[in-house]
């Protein structure tokens, strides 16, 4: 039996774990779903920092989420869902490359919530 | 030796009745701490609710808008916070604490030009229930935690 044909091996191998503090690498003030929002975006947030580090398929990304002054839905939604929007080619390993961590257990529930929606939602297309 | 063996059994009682008193005397105090925990959260429940509901009721300019924001979007970080620290993960609390914040930050919060909304609005619906609901919650899981079966039933003497 050939194993190696069926394997995701980006599953298994990781060489590189990038940590992300959106407050320190960010901003204090996240807000908004869109660039048209305001500088420091959900869409802005995706693009300039999660994104590039993902697109690599050897990295793994550790984003911290405290520190900031508080999220918004439409941020959250934007920044993490949205990469399965925009990136789909992610969807086979996001769950095991990405890592939340935060004291705000709602906020990591939160995002999980909309990764696991969108990611229905791109099967049922 | 008779009066030796009676001693020991004194100290033995004295030592064990210590130690139930000091164990309730700790279970009363965290059963307090909880309480007034559990209060906090649902004020701060409430202020947000009326924050949120005074943002959408009326059409202020664009500064005050982001200066509003940012307090709600604060006092929304303390609360979950705190509901963090006395919930487990995926306690259905925090699902009820996320309905809460998509009910006042989803899309419209961003929306620079806001049109007051009227008392009866949807948007402003959802956010009453989902309070609502989230305090129910909060409260239910105390509740589960520390409810008195025999209390219970003196104050629901119908239910059985």
């Amino acid at each position: 039996v050939d194993f190696t044909a069926q394997t995701n091996w980006s599953k298994f191998v990781i060489v590189n774990t990038v940590i992300i503090s959106v407050a320190d690498d960010f901003s204090r003030y996240p807000a908004g779903r869109s660039r048209t929002h305001g500088p420091n975006s959900g869409e802005r947030f995706r693009e300039e920092l999660l994104w590039p580090n993902l697109s690599n398929p050897l990295n793994s990304v550790t984003v911290k989420l405290d520190g900031t002054r508080g999220y918004n839905s439409s941020f959250l939604d934007e920044a993490f869902a949205g990469l399965l929007r925009e990136h789909p080619m992610l969807s086979n390993d996001l769950e095991q490359r990405l890592v939340l961590i935060g004291k705000d257990a709602s906020i990591v529930e939160e995002i999980w919530g909309y990764i696991r929606e969108q990611k229905a939602r791109g099967k049922n297309r | 030796m008779l009066d030796d063996a009676s001693q020991l059994i004194t100290w033995v009682l004295v030592g064990i009745g210590w130690f139930l008193v000091n164990r309730q005397n700790d279970l009363r105090e965290a059963r307090k701490e909880l309480r007034s925990k559990i209060t906090e959260l649902c004020k701060l429940v409430s202020d947000i609710e009326a924050d949120a509901t005074t943002f959408y009721a009326r059409a202020g300019n664009a500064a005050e808008a982001v200066s509003d924001r940012g307090k709600i979007t604060h006092k929304l970080s303390l609360l979950g916070v705190g509901v963090s620290q006395i919930t487990p993960r995926h306690h259905p609390i925090l699902g009820a604490l996320v309905t809460f914040r998509q009910s006042i930050t989803g899309d419209a919060f961003d929306e620079e030009a806001r049109a007051s909304l009227r008392y009866n609005n949807p948007t402003l619906d959802s956010v009453r229930a989902a309070a609502e609901m989230l305090v129910d919650q909060l409260e239910s899981a105390f509740c589960v935690r520390y409810a008195q079966t025999a209390k219970l039933a003196e104050e629901y003497p119908n239910t059985k």
